[in-house]
């Protein structure tokens, strides 16, 4: 409560409390993790409340929003980011206290941050989840990947994934890995044209390219179309070929799930027999709701879940809460190639080059992955060419020819969890609510500073092998969004905040559906695994309510 | 236009320095909040006025792309934001335009290989103005934050797609259909050296991997 006195202050005398709902299951977050366990729980016959911060918006005007905009590399500038529902887009939103301005493009509405994503839906390896025991570096997870596969699955169908059967993920050239119990649900979409000529040439000097499974549907699923390419997953597929959470959460609605907006969580209320018995929420009118339940899941995002449970002071008997923040920090390169690759046809990105996502590196250097960016170059190749002074016929031939040769490379790099990276609740803003908003500290660790001249290394190869001109490598670090580690998975109740089911230690009808529990990072985006912990969630409250 | 594109531009000057003249006819209703308001129509109509491109701007602008610019809602967005952020930005137009007219130069590759090319400050209006019209939004995007100079020119109107037109797409607008992106471009030059493979299965692996079993 401490963290709220401020608001009571302010409206002590204006609080009303509106009506109240009660439910066998509230979820906090109608993101892509929070709609698939509400989705799962409601269709079993539970009765479930799904809360989410932010409004509903309809795919149509955020694409026409996305199409106005005069910040079209800013991918929630075509959201909402109203003074009572922040985003990571607001300055006010976060501040950081550390090396590296953590700044996570992060949304509130109705589906969650998947409304823009590139839709990459990997499995992590085995030696991921057992990173300390086969690295000797890093944490274990407290679950194998066969306790998961069949989550793994079902998580899978239920974003629709497609992907290839044969390939080896983990890129060491072998047979197909990591072992599947079922095909994935759809193929994989037609190689693009640049994928093809960089794999031609690349390979043979030893680079495996790999298919990033995504759940950019390649035929009519769940009602959702066939990816066309319209070449913008971000900031919004303006089709739904792509998969976002809105889908699970009106799946929700549909199986009778209650579907709450404009309603901020601020605190978890403990009751006897360390039960969490009630949330506390608040509207954009400054209305205060206390709604009660069996069980309770919060599914709001790597940062936001460990605020709230650290305004609620709840399950954080560790310490642990809020640190072990984690983002698969990154670098980016630039080349143009001897000969037309044609970037920008077909979806953002496709996949890329794998070899060092495993090995026996990882005991002394970070895992890395080179993804391969496929926007359409056009708005980076102009800015450039007008920024080196070309005007008149001769800018639109060299916009031609540069982005008829322009390719880019994505990378990223694993992070391990360092408890002195951590979220906090802010100890002094507040946002429009009167909640606190949230601090940052985070450092770039030295495994991935080991790794950066292996990924730079590489790079030059690439642009060797293409015979190309190098136009930049990233100076510094970059985002890459994908947040894990602040509310760590573990055996021990000492150094963790939940087990491998998701559930909290100190509270046995707590669980938490968002990366933030992932203990040990890899480099591939963590979404799926996080709804596949989802619907395991929800299957374990299922049996339990 | 939508709220967000509506936001902007309020923000961006005066409330209604985006109205035109029959924008501020059309409707009792308006007429009636003005007279309320206590704001002068006169006033307003000159704003309004103040609002709308020079001709120096449009001839300048057009003779710069080589694009007929017939956008007018777009021409307006670029006129009054660039010079919103540079208050000279009017008179340096003038002085390109000038420049364009007294040299009696066809074409933007004919002016900038006279000497009148060679003028630094026409070349910077004249990138100013290519700027704006080819990216389709004026101003500098900040990594983050909501202060903001950036201001909304066109979308589909951006001219930094017109040379690729016949091979990419403008984002959200695809054509072509699912997995018309296998094949390159018409007209794309056959590659030398290794060639691609179109199936994922067939996709090649490196000689020096450790064979996983």
């Amino acid at each position: 409560m401490a963290w709220l006195c401020p608001f009571f202050n302010i409206f002590e005398k204006g609080i009303t409390m509106a009506e109240t709902f009660d439910a066998d299951v509230i979820v906090v977050g109608s993101g892509a993790l929070g709609s698939n366990a509400a989705y799962e729980l409601a269709k079993a016959g539970k009765s479930v409340i799904l809360m989410e911060a932010g409004l509903r918006i309809p795919r149509w005007k955020i694409v026409q929003n996305s199409r106005n905009s005069s910040r079209r590399s800013d991918y929630n500038r075509p959201y909402p980011d109203v003074e009572w529902a922040r985003t990571t887009e607001s300055d006010e939103y976060l501040e950081n206290t550390g090396s590296f301005d953590l700044r996570p493009g992060m949304l509130k509405l109705v589906g969650g941050t998947t409304w823009h994503w590139a839709a990459a839906t990997w499995r992590y390896l085995p030696s991921d989840m057992k990173l300390k025991s086969t690295y000797g570096v890093g944490r274990d997870w407290p679950i194998s990947y066969d306790d998961l596969e069949p989550w793994y699955q079902r998580a899978e169908e239920a974003l629709g994934v497609v992907g290839s059967d044969e390939q080896d993920q983990s890129g060491q050239g072998g047979g197909a890995y990591p072992p599947r119990s079922k095909p994935y649900p759809l193929p994989p979409e037609g190689k693009t044209y640049m994928f093809q000529r960089l794999e031609a040439r690349l390979s043979p000097l030893g680079f495996n390219f790999i298919h990033e499974p995504n759940a950019r549907v390649t035929k009519p699923y769940d009602g959702r179309p066939a990816c066309a390419g319209n070449n913008n997953c971000m900031p919004v597929c303006p089709i739904g070929a792509m998969y976002s959470g809105g889908f699970h959460a009106d799946h929700a609605e549909a199986v009778g799930a209650k579907l709450l907006t404009d309603a901020t969580a601020y605190k978890l209320e403990k009751g006897a027999g360390g039960k969490i018995v009630a949330v506390h929420y608040r509207t954009s009118k400054g209305e205060d709701v206390r709604l009660t339940a069996r069980y309770f899941i919060v599914a709001a995002h790597g940062l936001e879940t460990p605020k709230l449970l650290l305004m609620s002071d709840v399950a954080n008997s560790s310490d642990q809460v809020g640190r072990n923040l984690m983002d698969h920090t990154g670098i980016g390169m630039h080349f143009l190639a001897d000969e037309e690759v044609w970037g920008g046809r077909g979806a953002v990105q496709q996949g890329g080059v794998f070899n060092r996502r495993d090995g026996e590196h990882r005991r002394d250097y970070a895992a890395i992955k080179h993804a391969i960016a496929n926007p359409v170059p056009n708005p980076a190749v102009a800015a450039r060419l007008i920024d080196q002074g070309l005007l008149g016929p001769e800018l639109d031939r060299r916009i031609r020819d540069e982005a008829s040769r322009w390719v880019e490379f994505s990378t990223v790099f694993e992070m391990l969890p360092h408890p002195t990276n951590r979220v906090q609740p802010h100890p002094t803003r507040r946002d429009a609510l009167g909640i606190p908003t949230l601090t940052v500290h985070y450092d770039v660790d030295d495994y991935v500073k080991a790794a950066r001249p292996h990924a730079e290394a590489d790079f030059h190869t690439f642009v060797k092998g293409m015979n190309g001109q190098l136009i930049d490598i990233s100076e510094g670090w970059q985002n890459r969004d994908h947040l894990m580690g602040s509310v760590i998975m573990g055996a021990d109740p000492k150094d963790s905040v939940v087990d491998g089911d998701c559930r909290t230690h100190d509270h046995d009808n707590l669980f938490l559906a968002t990366t933030g529990v992932i203990p040990a990072s890899g480099v591939i985006n963590p979404t799926l695994t996080g709804v596949a912990l989802s619907i395991r969630i929800a299957d374990a409250i299922a049996k339990e309510v | 236009m939508t709220q967000n594109e509506a936001s902007r531009q309020t923000s961006a000057s005066t409330p209604f320095a985006m109205l035109r003249r029959r924008d501020l006819l059309v409707g009792i209703g308006a007429v009636a909040f003005l007279a309320g308001s206590g704001i002068s129509v006169d006033a307003l109509l000159a704003q309004a006025e103040a609002a709308k491109p020079s001709t120096a701007f449009v001839h300048a602008s057009r003779f710069v792309t080589s694009a007929a610019l017939d956008d007018e809602t777009a021409l307006n967005r670029a006129w009054r934001q660039l010079s919103t952020l540079d208050r000279g930005f009017a008179q340096a137009v003038e002085k390109l335009s000038e420049a364009i007219t007294s040299s009696g130069l066809k074409g933007m590759a004919e002016f900038l290989a006279a000497p009148v090319g060679k003028d630094e400050a026409l070349l910077a209006t004249a990138r100013t103005i290519t700027s704006a019209f080819y990216l389709g939004f004026t101003g500098t995007p900040p990594s983050h934050g909501h202060k903001d100079t950036t201001g909304f020119v066109t979308f589909t109107g951006a001219l930094m797609w017109r040379p690729t037109i016949d091979a990419t797409v403008i984002p959200t607008y695809a054509r072509g259909g699912t997995d018309f992106w296998v094949q390159p471009p018409a007209g794309t030059p056959e590659p030398r050296g290794p060639q691609g493979i179109a199936e994922w299965h067939g996709s090649a692996r490196s000689s020096t991997s450790s064979k996983r079993a």
